[in-house]
């Protein structure tokens, strides 16, 4: 589906932007099946328990989709009270980083998420979204984890 | 001095926000212009500002200095200078809202005034009820204030925020005005209290009442979450973060996975942040005293201390419940009272206690 034959030109240009964020210029990363699994390193004692966040960026037609997963549920659905908590966090961009919540289409996984409607997809742009996003991300967890310490079903990540 | 402006504000019920600093005079103006351009539209829109009064909208976000002897006044707060100013003198009357008698000119509070206690009602309550709420905890405060050797004249003011009742009709209509998706009014109050608190350093009781409680959480965190912004700019810039990111993204480069640059890139962010997020809760921590009175959130920041005050009998709160875990949290203490939900014959008299405490513990050598 991706193969560099048929890329879009949206997808060349976040291809370029991922392989620009790369350590290994010879085996940069880059979209498979329109997703990149990036592995980011956390500073030891910088997160208790954690010491990298999984982000999974996509090309979604002229989006671009950062997710990050954040806990499993521990029951079928979120609970309305959490789900209301959750909702109510994110009408404040400043409570979320401008990031979201929502709950993954193929596993009952709770993520971060942020679509990038990119107008100018360059390496720069990308980066700053990115780190941004990786903080965001970092956010959205520190109030599950309040909320799990709470009871809410999240088995946190 | 606005004079005009300010009456206006508070006493026509046209001030659109009253911000957190970020909304400017003359967005708020142009909110009210627009408000009222819109009244004379259609139809539609009266039937929505009927609805609106009926459920004391128009009052929603006011606030009122209560002292000594019962003493009401409306007072506002200059958005551009931060001043306070007290606009008119409040009876209650018989019925559900107060009698406001504007001064001939506006009176500025003292240089350096900021409230020290400051309430917020819960939802269904009417203005002259939650003026009475405020009257109660500020008797309360003389009594509590007496009972621990405070002078008459050291006992607080309380500066009391109306948040009104919004029910579905009254949604259904805020949603033809548009305003849905604003902030509310009163979590601005709330937050820009707290802010003014941290700003100059004035240690400021923050008391809410049932849903008053969730409205003022959503002001911690973005009180918090301002304050934090603040010192993440200078983190940002901060040659300690930098060189601390530097080295971490050294020592995490394998020559796999992201570049050291982008790595250091994302470190400055994370180390920042870290860094802004733990002094802005020291802040807060310092010059704000949360009092949730018959709690209604389910999920409070962990931001800031909390004074959690729970009558055993209150429905509100056995809903909401999970306090013996709230307990354990190293930032939440929990005061149990008897009793039900309302504030005045149940919670008044321990939030005071709480309050005089707090003030003797922050004012003793």
């Amino acid at each position: 589906m991706n193969d560099s034959t048929d890329d879009s030109e949206f997808e060349r240009e976040l291809n370029a932007a991922l392989a620009a964020a790369s350590a290994d210029a010879e085996e940069p990363y880059r979209l498979h099946d329109g997703e990149c699994e990036i592995a980011v390193p956390l500073p030891a004692g910088l997160v208790d328990g954690l010491d990298q966040l999984v982000v999974t960026v996509s090309a979604n037609g002229d989006i671009v989709s950062f997710v990050s997963p954040l806990a499993s549920l521990t029951e079928p659905d979120v609970p309305a009270d959490a789900a209301t908590a959750l909702l109510r966090r994110q009408f404040f961009a400043v409570q979320t980083d401008g990031a979201g919540f929502a709950v993954a289409d193929r596993d009952d996984v709770l993520v971060a998420q942020y679509h990038w409607i990119p107008i100018d997809l360059t390496p720069d742009a990308f980066a700053t979204i990115f780190g941004r996003f990786v903080s965001a991300a970092l956010r959205l967890r520190d109030e599950v984890s309040r909320m799990a310490s709470l009871g809410a079903p999240f088995d946190v990540l | 001095m606005p004079s005009d402006l300010l009456v206006q504000r508070s006493l026509m019920g046209k001030m659109a926000s009253a911000g957190r600093g970020l909304k400017s005079a003359a967005e708020g103006a142009g909110r009210a212009v627009g408000k009222a351009a819109k009244a004379v539209k259609s139809g539609v829109a009266g039937v929505a500002e009927k609805f609106h009064r009926s459920d004391f909208n128009d009052l929603n976000a006011t606030q009122y200095l209560v002292s000594s002897g019962g003493l009401i006044e409306a007072i506002d707060r200059d958005s551009d200078t931060g001043v306070y100013y007290k606009t008119g003198s409040v009876t209650r009357g018989d019925g559900d809202r107060p009698t406001v008698v504007p001064y001939d000119a506006v009176q500025p509070m003292p240089d350096g005034w900021l409230p020290t206690v400051t309430h917020i009602n819960g939802m269904m309550v009417k203005p002259n009820s939650g003026l009475g709420s405020a009257i109660r905890l500020q008797q309360e405060l003389e009594r509590a204030g007496a009972d621990g050797a405070l002078l008459a004249a050291d006992v607080p003011q309380v500066l009391y925020t109306y948040s009104a009742h919004r029910g579905f009709v009254t949604d259904l209509a805020e949603c033809i005005w548009g305003k849905l998706y604003q902030d509310d009014d009163a979590t601005d109050r709330q937050t820009q209290i707290m802010l003014d608190a941290v700003a100059n350093q004035h240690r400021t009781t923050v008391s809410a009442h049932s849903r008053g409680t969730i409205k003022t959480d959503n002001a911690v965190r973005n009180a918090h979450a301002e304050i934090s912004r603040g010192h993440f700019d200078a983190g940002l810039t901060d040659p300690a973060v930098i060189a601390s990111a530097r080295d971490a993204a050294r020592a995490a480069d394998t020559g796999l996975g992201l570049s050291p640059a982008m790595l250091e890139h994302v470190y400055v962010r994370l180390f920042a942040q870290e860094r802004a997020d733990r002094v802005a809760t020291e802040q807060m921590d310092r010059y704000v005293q949360l009092i949730y009175a018959g709690n209604a959130v389910q999920f409070p920041s962990a931001a800031v201390n909390l004074n959690l005050v729970v009558a055993g009998s209150d429905p509100v709160t056995i809903t909401v419940g999970k306090y013996f875990r709230l307990a354990k949290g190293s930032k939440t203490k929990m005061t149990d009272v008897e009793g039900g939900h309302g504030f005045n014959s149940n919670y008044a008299g321990t939030v005071a206690d709480l309050i005089i405490a707090d003030l003797k513990a922050h004012t003793t050598p």
